[in-house]
């Protein structure tokens, strides 16, 4: 499941094109045209190594 | 492989979309988010730090605030939300480069969204609220829990009763008071 969530990009906007994801959001969004940025950002997001416990600050 | 990687975004983040509902709401048109939106007491865009949030409050009641899940949107939760507006004052926020909110330049945090939603809740004039969030992987369920109190401590964490059976996962209650006095 992590490598496939590392994959995450703008590569996947194709195969993004018949989802409910691209659909709503090509429908609503400010800028349609910026899908593969969205992927590419939440690629990163993912990509990144998090530590919550660690991160919290409570 | 297209299949497989399709499924781990809806478990990772479109929680809601298994559920038959909401897939029926996702693959709508544009119709069904204009009647919400609409339905919606208040709506609108608020600027956080270089990102263009957008925001609709429904119903009466306590304060709930909604999260969608990556690669979601508020509209994900067309189903849900007549049923939580009956009780509850819900705020729902597309969030950063999802729905109508904008991408901006900033990278995607969990943590930098869970400080922008104490902006926005304060500029809403909310004093405290509970919350109600999808999972966002990897940080899974832990992340907005982790996340969100950040601004502050303060906030106080329990899990409720799933609403919809298995298609909110889990549920996040908090509360927090917004201290004057809080600060990072």
């Amino acid at each position: 499941m992590l490598p496939m969530q590392a994959q995450l990009g703008a590569g996947m906007l194709e195969m993004m094109k018949n989802t409910p994801m691209y659909k709503s959001y090509v429908a609503v969004a400010p800028n349609p045209a910026d899908f593969p940025k969205l992927l590419d950002a939440m690629g990163a997001y993912m990509r990144k190594p998090y530590n919550w416990p660690m991160t919290s600050r409570r | 492989m297209i299949r497989s990687a399709m499924l781990i975004l809806l478990a990772a983040g479109a929680a809601l979309l298994t559920a038959p509902g909401p897939i029926q709401a996702a693959e709508g048109t544009t119709t069904m988010k204009t009647e919400n939106a609409s339905a919606a007491k208040k709506n609108g865009h608020m600027e956080v730090k270089g990102v263009n949030y957008y925001y609709e409050v429904h119903g009466e009641g306590e304060p709930l605030l909604l999260l969608h899940g990556g690669l979601g949107s508020i509209d994900m939760f067309d189903p849900l939300l007549p049923i939580l507006g009956e009780n509850r004052q819900v705020i729902a926020v597309d969030l950063q480069g999802h729905g109508r909110t904008t991408l901006g330049n900033r990278p995607i945090s969990l943590i930098d969204m869970g400080d922008d939603m104490a902006v926005i809740l304060k500029q809403l004039g909310y004093k405290e609220v509970d919350v109600l969030a999808i999972p966002w992987a990897p940080a899974s369920d832990s992340g907005w829990q982790c996340s969100i109190p950040m601004p502050c401590a303060g906030w106080r964490w329990s899990r409720v009763a799933s609403p919809r059976k298995a298609s909110i996962r889990k549920c996040c209650r908090c509360r927090r008071n917004w201290a004057p006095a809080c600060s990072r």
